[in-house]
């Protein structure tokens, strides 16, 4: 039987071969996704996860409800929201509704991190700051938030490597990533199996080095503690 | 300089300020005493807002403090110097940008210019040559001077600590003392929350006994420690004087 699936079949090998430019092309267009993403997850996670924090309770409550329902909700299904039910808003272009979903999505998740990572830093940083005359927000943009950010880096970096895995399901929409790519040689070779081997071994490549660059961050940053 | 008028705070069902009234004058050095949980961090906390209180004032000169938001409050707080029990110092920044973090965001001077005034405050305290280590790579006695210098570094009118030395080994008091004292000899207004009874006696104006959230003695240091008035006060002095 495992002759028939022929993983070690260099023949079938070879005829993966020749379509290696789409596998580059679509492992550029992955991390370029998953970077763009990236950054806007960020940035919607710090914001959501502050507010999260507020005192005032309409505004926890809106951070509430957008993680809530982001992380009890399909990531495909988000996606098809954002890609079918926004549709006007993309005039025909595939690459931000992608990006937008990807990071609405994965914001709901770094928001619960920066939420846990403002909640370790102790609060007598904070008095800290304002006795020294700060403002609330200056304490929490000089003080809390870098030092939570620097405590959160290695989950901020592990949510990342989770991006760029989920970011194969906009294959779905016939953006030409790294999955998609495999897709395409599958229906020209019809070989099912080594086509996606590959992309799973791009992915692997991508993924495991962030893992080990988490790592040497932890390490560099101890120092500091 | 700081005047406190019928100060009352609650958590809850817990009263712990009860009517506490007081003033401390400029250049003044008033030592607070007080069995642990009498209130006496809970009394420096209200007065520079940190802590909402339910009734009374708190006059930094003349300016009720809870009485002000926003940059009002924070203008205020600035002229009030804090030294904590646990340091608190920014441990993502170094000595230094500890010292100059507030005097560049809140006063807005020049890089240099703080630098500058961060080194002459780091070698008030001793420690020019941590000027650029990390909290975490200095001692308590050695954070704790940087957590002083870092409040001076806003020229407050006014400093106040809150048990400066507790937390620390005892080799190490007494390099955190020598700065208080230079710092009371310098004719700084200090209200100190400590138990530091040879601090009390050299530089102190007056010592104030406070137990159930009230001000039960107030007198000289000579005074309340060895002739106390209150019974209440004898039988504290007892429990720490041995």
């Amino acid at each position: 039987m495992l002759r028939d699936i022929g993983l070690f079949d260099p023949l079938r090998w070879q005829r993966v071969w020749p379509y290696m430019p789409n596998y580059i092309q679509g492992l550029g267009t992955t991390l370029v996704l998953s970077i763009a993403a990236l950054l806007l997850a960020t940035a919607i996670g710090i914001i959501a996860g502050v507010m999260r924090l507020s005192k005032r309770p309409y505004v926890s409550a809106i951070a509430t409800v957008y993680v809530e329902v982001i992380r009890n909700t399909p990531l495909l299904v988000q996606l098809f929201i954002v890609y079918f039910g926004f549709a006007p808003l993309w005039k025909g272009n595939s690459f931000l509704p992608m990006a937008v979903g990807l990071s609405m999505f994965a914001g709901a998740y770094v928001a619960e991190i920066v939420r846990a990572g403002i909640q370790s830093i102790s609060k007598g940083q904070t008095e800290a700051a304002l006795s020294c005359g700060l403002t609330s927000a200056q304490a929490m943009m000089l003080v809390v938030l870098p030092q939570a950010l620097r405590r959160i880096a290695p989950a901020l970096a592990g949510q990342f490597i989770s991006l760029i895995k989920d970011s194969s399901l906009v294959a779905v929409f016939g953006y030409t990533e790294l999955t998609f790519a495999a897709r395409k040689v599958t229906a020209a070779t019809f070989l099912g199996l080594h086509p996606y081997m590959l992309a799973a071994v791009f992915y692997l490549l991508l993924c495991y080095p962030l893992s080990l660059v988490v790592r040497a961050i932890e390490r560099r940053t101890r120092r500091i503690g | 300089m700081v005047k406190v008028v019928d100060l009352h705070k609650s958590f809850g069902a817990l009263q712990v300020l009860n009517g506490l009234s007081f003033e401390v004058a400029k250049g003044e050095v008033l030592v607070i005493i007080g069995a642990s949980g009498s209130g006496k961090s809970t009394l420096l906390r209200c007065i520079n807002a940190l802590e909402p209180v339910q009734a009374g004032e708190v006059y930094i000169n003349g300016e009720d403090i809870h009485k002000a938001r926003g940059k009002d409050l924070s203008r205020i707080r600035s002229e009030i110097g804090m030294v904590f029990q646990h340091f608190e110092l920014f441990s993502h920044k170094t000595a230094l940008e500890n010292v100059t973090l507030a005097p560049i965001h809140v006063r807005k001077l020049s890089r240099q210019d703080a630098d500058a005034r961060g080194m002459r405050l780091l070698e008030r305290v001793g420690l020019p040559e941590k000027a650029h280590a990390y909290p975490s790579e200095l001692s308590g006695g050695q954070r704790q001077r940087v957590a002083i210098a870092r409040a001076l570094a806003m020229e407050p009118m006014v400093m106040m600590f809150d048990e400066p030395t507790s937390a620390l080994d005892p080799e190490m008091i007494k390099e955190v003392l020598d700065v208080m004292l230079d710092l009371a000899r310098s004719g700084m207004t200090m209200l100190c929350v400590t138990h530091e009874m040879g601090f009390a006696r050299e530089v102190a104006n007056r010592v104030m006994f406070i137990d159930e959230g009230k001000v039960v003695e107030t007198g000289e240091p000579d005074q309340v420690f060895f002739r106390p008035e209150h019974p209440r006060t004898k039988t504290f002095l007892s429990k720490i004087l041995i």
